[in-house]
């Protein structure tokens, strides 16, 4: 169960970070405005690294009632 | 990138609605609720929660936040698409920005004179109170028809394009 639950929160962190690359690359490239882009950067990046560590401290906490 | 020229002056530039973003993102949030639906049902029957080993409630809690992760990303993609969908008229000609998938991405380009006709059009109760609609336009050029949907204020867009229009045509 072990197994299959943190092979799963990779994936999920490697989605994460494959679509955050996309995400940068259009914002960057197709000139989104530097206010707009700060703002949104910030915004995508405390609230994705906020729910994976929700998502990591339940998967670590459930291992424990295995 | 968007082509303008240095001695080129954005007029203005043209989104959608507010309202056309939050129907989008209304699926992502409607489907942000699909697992805690679920979860709640299997917590509940206590024959489907007795079948996972160790605390269900707490194996729930990472997968549905997972979900939610998901549905982020979803939402910023989509916001992303949202604004770099785009009209700019500048004095010199009308820019059509067309990004309708994250990978697909369509820039038409037409000169104000060839500009030929320029339609607005409102359906609905939804758009006729909360004021967007498509703003037409016709052209002399390769590509016949430009067309933004879901507009906000469409008649005023429709003024500012007439307006560079016949601008346009009195300084040549």
């Amino acid at each position: 169960m072990s197994t299959i639950l943190w092979t799963g929160f990779l994936f999920l962190i490697a989605g994460f970070l494959g679509f955050s690359l996309i995400l940068i690359h259009h914002w960057g490239y197709y000139g989104i405005k530097n206010n707009k882009k700060v703002f949104a950067k910030g915004l995508y990046f405390v609230g994705a690294v906020f729910l994976l560590i929700i998502v990591g401290v339940s998967f670590m906490l459930y291992e424990t009632t295995l | 990138m968007i082509d303008v020229a240095t001695h080129e002056n954005i007029i203005i530039e043209v989104r959608k609605h507010w309202f056309a973003l939050w129907e989008e993102l209304a699926v992502v949030i409607f489907l942000f609720f699909i697992p805690i639906f679920i979860s709640a049902v299997v917590l509940g029957i206590p024959a489907i929660a007795d079948t996972i080993p160790g605390n269900p409630a707490l194996l729930l809690i990472g997968v549905i936040v997972a979900w939610g992760l998901c549905m982020w990303i979803a939402g910023f993609m989509i916001w992303t698409e949202y604004y770099l969908d785009i009209w700019l008229v500048t004095d010199q000609k009308l820019v059509s920005v067309d990004q309708a998938g994250i990978f697909s991405r369509q820039i038409s380009t037409v000169q104000l004179n060839k500009v030929q006709d320029v339609t607005v059009e409102v359906r609905g109760i939804i758009a006729t109170f909360l004021r967007y609609g498509d703003v037409k336009i016709q052209t002399a050029g390769e590509e016949r028809e430009f067309v933004i949907r879901k507009v906000a204020n469409p008649s005023d867009v429709e003024l500012v394009i007439n307006r560079a229009i016949e601008e346009y045509n009195r300084d040549r």
